[in-house]
């Protein structure tokens, strides 16, 4: 490794805002044909590092180096000038979602061949005829596996799916044969197979000569790619070793704490966790007040479903005028204190299903029933009253905030609605409860949603939703935007709201791992239909579907928890 | 597919060039007085007879609902009727007058997209932006002939750089070519600045910059462009602009054109020639919006693509 050529070395990082320092002192090196990996949460400081390696900190950030060297070019006192001479023809950037990071209104073509316009030809420096940049472009789509490329040349990106999409964008960031490559979060906005793809591409990127420096939040998706890691908190690297060393014996309780709460497929503590969880007494406590007696005990109620879907079908016109079924012949069950998750790829119909089972919209087959009655063909009139009974917790809660309500009437919105509020209980006394059965403290019921952060914004998306005693949550992937720490505490959440409140979970998410953390019983979706079901653990570890087996196999997983339990293999 | 969305686009715009045809016949039947008093002229000494008879020429005595049908009937063979005053057919009128406005209204919209460019990507800085955003906001809320009154002290009288009225070659047509752009840069230039502003903060600017792109070649290449869409839906305002000021302008500067024409046919009460205008009007509008969702699909290839729902598809 120490025998290449060094491609980035800096020493001393140090970026502030003011009087903040959100860099603190990073030294970092690689080489060529090396993955460094930036690991770390958000706000510890790892974007801003990338970002100072190509000169584009925000206005007012000031920086601090003593060594910057960038592909041989020492880039301590660069001018804007300099920087821009380097941008592109030294170093590259991937971002991620190259629907944003592409520009949508400009030919797929054009981004790429935008550094070759700038830069010239690669290396000469000479500028280029049109034909030959055409050429060049085709080029590099093909190598990185773009299929018929000058064709996609042409396309636009948003026309271009997730993974082919990510490819263009890398292609565009190598046009112009820089020595180095920065991957923020390359793969976090695509689907576990394509992230899988995307991943590979980097992979022989990198065994052909290209320095990497891959940012991420995830352990699991630089695990495979990664030579060395450096983790990142609070502007600081923390630990930095071999990917093997750090994942394996991680020294920094940090990294520890990471290691643990990331969510796992196929991992030991699953079983047990949910042999626990069928253990546990049904109803413990009730600190939402729910009125428990008056529903009778678990398992009486088991025998009648709260919910009930069968043969869901919905369609939707292309604008070609063909339809598209998003979701077909899809039955689902759920009874009280049961999760059930529901997994798939971007479009298989997830999401339209569970705005089915809201009764957001009306299916085109099959019906719904909720508690008994129909649910679905109802007018919304005669379903608003019952609306309490079904609660939805998105992804974002943030945008189903009022920015100017404080943290109390937000939660208040959901009492609103609640027909079956006793008339003695006050208002803000029940709040105050509810916030308290998130595990919010009270004192945060003045804040307004810009004032909190990501998790405890979540949180107060759980509280609100509680407040009509809801016997069914349906999260639409609750914790994709959370970083790993609190995407654990989320999910711990539900899980006690769900065994303590009897509490329905329909939990519909792309993420194998949390799925397999916190549901009894999986659907695997795709093309809007059901190919697989049964008991998570079950499903996870002898998936029969083909498309559920690559599903499962695509999973970035830690090489440790790799080796012993591989999905395929029997359970422990 | 696309047949069937040209023929409904053409059915919307007849329908709303008809609405106007409608919505200027009802309104102009229910101004008081009689047209045929107003022909004549105040002081014309006409026997009742000899006015009956004019009346029966024009068809005034016909029950309402046969004038609104045959004036529908006239108006889709293009005959827009007689002008009372001026004798003349209507679309002579508007013909001849045409030409002399739609160089103002070239004019201006050249005049307003210079000086909203220049002041949205040119200006740089916070005082300077702040200084520009006042200037646009003062061409905003002025209104035109007050605009126009001040050129024409300042550069006609004072200075005698350019004619104080008349339509006679270029130097002419600056002054009141000005005072209608004016208004139509400060909100055109507040709407590209604000265009740019967000289009710069998309992460698709810091690929771009990564790429090693100058700011010369992120607005010429990125963020116009993304500026140009929300500028875009300004057009049905500024056309408005444009021949609404032309009525104010042509009259201070004393210039030929539409607006006097119709001004003066307001005045004079030359229902013919009002009705035509506002049907012409119309038409322009409509036919400008059509040019607008042409360019929207231009500007912005997402458009073309709209995945809809639908109801009842079993």
């Amino acid at each position: 490794m120490t025998e290449n050529r060094e491609v980035v070395r800096v020493s001393g990082l140090t970026v502030r805002f003011g009087q903040t320092v959100v860099v603190d002192s990073v030294s970092l090196s690689v080489a060529a044909g090396e993955c460094l990996a930036i690991v770390g949460e958000s706000g510890s400081g790892k974007t801003l590092t990338a970002r100072a390696l190509l000169g584009l900190l925000p206005d007012g950030a000031s920086v601090d180096v003593d060594e910057l060297v960038i592909d041989g070019v020492d880039a301590r006192s660069n001018s804007e000038r300099d920087w821009r001479h380097l941008r592109g023809a030294r170093v590259g950037l991937v971002s991620q979602d190259a629907l944003v990071s592409l520009d949508p209104l400009r030919r797929v073509g054009a981004e790429v061949a935008e550094v070759i316009e700038i830069h010239g030809a690669p290396g000469s420096g000479e500028r280029m005829p049109r034909a030959g940049i055409a050429d060049t472009v085709t080029g590099l789509l093909a190598r990185v596996a773009v299929p018929e490329p000058a064709d996609r040349a042409r396309q636009y990106p948003h026309e271009l799916s997730g993974g082919l999409r990510q490819r263009a964008l890398i292609a565009s960031a190598l046009a112009g044969e820089p020595g180095i490559l920065i991957a923020d979060e390359p793969t976090t906005a695509l689907d576990v197979t394509v992230q899988a793809q995307v991943l590979d591409l980097l992979s022989r990127l990198r065994a052909a000569g290209l320095g990497i420096i891959m940012i991420s939040h995830d352990l699991a998706v630089v695990a495979g790619v990664a030579d060395r890691v450096a983790v990142m908190k609070d502007g600081r690297i923390v630990e930095e070793g071999t990917t093997t060393e750090v994942l394996s014996n991680p020294q920094h309780p940090y990294t520890q704490m990471l290691l643990a709460a990331a969510p796992r497929l196929g991992d030991g503590p699953f079983a047990d966790r949910v042999a626990a969880r069928r253990r546990s007494p049904s109803i413990e406590i009730t600190p939402g007040g729910l009125d428990t007696a008056a529903r009778g005990p678990l398992d009486q109620r088991e025998s009648a479903p709260l919910l009930h879907a069968t043969g869901l079908g919905r369609d939707f016109r292309r604008h070609d005028g063909s339809l598209r079924s998003a979701v077909d012949d899809v039955s689902l069950t759920v009874h009280a204190g049961a999760s059930i998750g529901v997994v798939g790829e971007s479009g298989s119909g997830k999401t339209t299903l569970a705005r089915l089972l809201l009764g957001f919209d009306d299916p085109d087959r099959g019906s719904v029933s909720l508690d008994g009655r129909d649910w679905s063909g109802v007018s919304e009139r005669r379903r608003r009253s019952r609306r309490g009974e079904i609660q939805l917790i998105s992804q974002d809660p943030l945008g189903s905030f009022d920015p100017r309500y404080t943290v109390a009437r937000i939660v208040a919105e959901g009492l609103r609605g609640d027909a079956r509020r006793r008339s003695s209980e006050k208002p803000a006394a029940r709040i105050r409860q509810l916030l308290e059965s998130v595990g919010l403290d009270v004192s945060l019921e003045g804040r307004r949603p810009h004032e909190l952060s990501g998790g405890q914004r979540q949180r107060v998306a759980i509280a609100r939703a509680l407040a009509s005693e809801p016997r069914i949550l349906v999260c639409d992937e609750p914790v994709s935007a959370l970083d790993v720490s609190i995407q654990a505490t989320i999910i711990d959440l539900l899980d006690a709201l769900r065994r303590d409140l009897g509490v329905a979970l329909v939990f519909v998410s792309h993420d194998l791992a949390v799925v397999a953390q916190l549901c009894d019983e999986v659907l695997v979706m795709r093309d809007g239909r059901v190919l697989e079901r049964g008991a998570t653990d079950h499903v996870f570890r002898h998936p029969e579907h083909p498309f559920t087996r690559a599903l499962v196999a695509a999973v970035p997983r830690m090489p440790s928890s790799d080796r012993h339990h591989a999905p395929d293999e029997p359970s422990r | 597919m696309i047949v069937r969305r040209i023929l409904e686009r053409v059915a919307g715009m007849v329908v709303v060039v008809w609405g106007a045809a409608t919505a200027a016949f009802l309104v102009l039947k229910l101004v008081p007085g009689d047209p045929v008093d107003v022909m004549l002229g105040v002081s014309a000494q006409a026997s009742p007879e000899l006015k009956q008879s004019i009346r029966a020429e024009l068809g005034l005595d016909q029950p309402l609902i046969v004038q609104y049908l045959s004036y529908l009937a006239r108006l889709v063979r293009g005959d827009f009727g007689t002008s009372y005053q001026l004798r003349l057919p209507v679309t002579d009128v508007i013909g001849q007058q045409l030409g002399y406005t739609l160089q103002l209204a070239a004019a201006s919209l050249a005049i307003a997209l210079v000086i909203a460019l220049v002041g949205a990507v040119l200006v740089h800085g916070r005082a300077s932006r702040g200084i520009f955003s006042v200037l646009e906001l003062l061409a905003i809320s002025s209104p035109p002939f007050w605009i126009g009154l001040v050129l024409l002290s300042i550069f006609a009288f004072g200075l005698g750089w350019f004619p104080v009225a008349g339509a006679d070659g270029i130097q002419s047509l600056v002054l009141p070519a000005v005072t209608i752009a004016l208004p139509v840069a400060g909100i055109l230039g507040q709407v590209l600045r604000t265009g740019l502003e967000d289009a710069e903060e998309q992460p698709f600017v810091t690929t771009a910059r990564a790429r090693g792109a100058g700011s010369a070649r992120l607005v010429l290449r990125h963020t116009l462009r993304h500026a140009a869409i929300p500028a875009l839906t300004l057009a049905g305002y500024i056309v408005g602009s444009l021949l609404g000021g032309a009525v104010v302008v042509e009259s201070v500067f004393a210039r030929p054109g539409l607006g006097r024409v119709a001004l003066a046919a307001i005045t004079n009460r030359d229902l013919p020639v009002v009705m035509g205008i506002i049907v012409f009007t119309a038409i322009v509008f409509v036919l400008v919006n059509l040019v607008v969702d042409l360019a929207y699909r231009a500007v912005d290839p997402r458009i073309e693509t709209p995945t809809t729902a639908i109801r009842g598809a079993r």
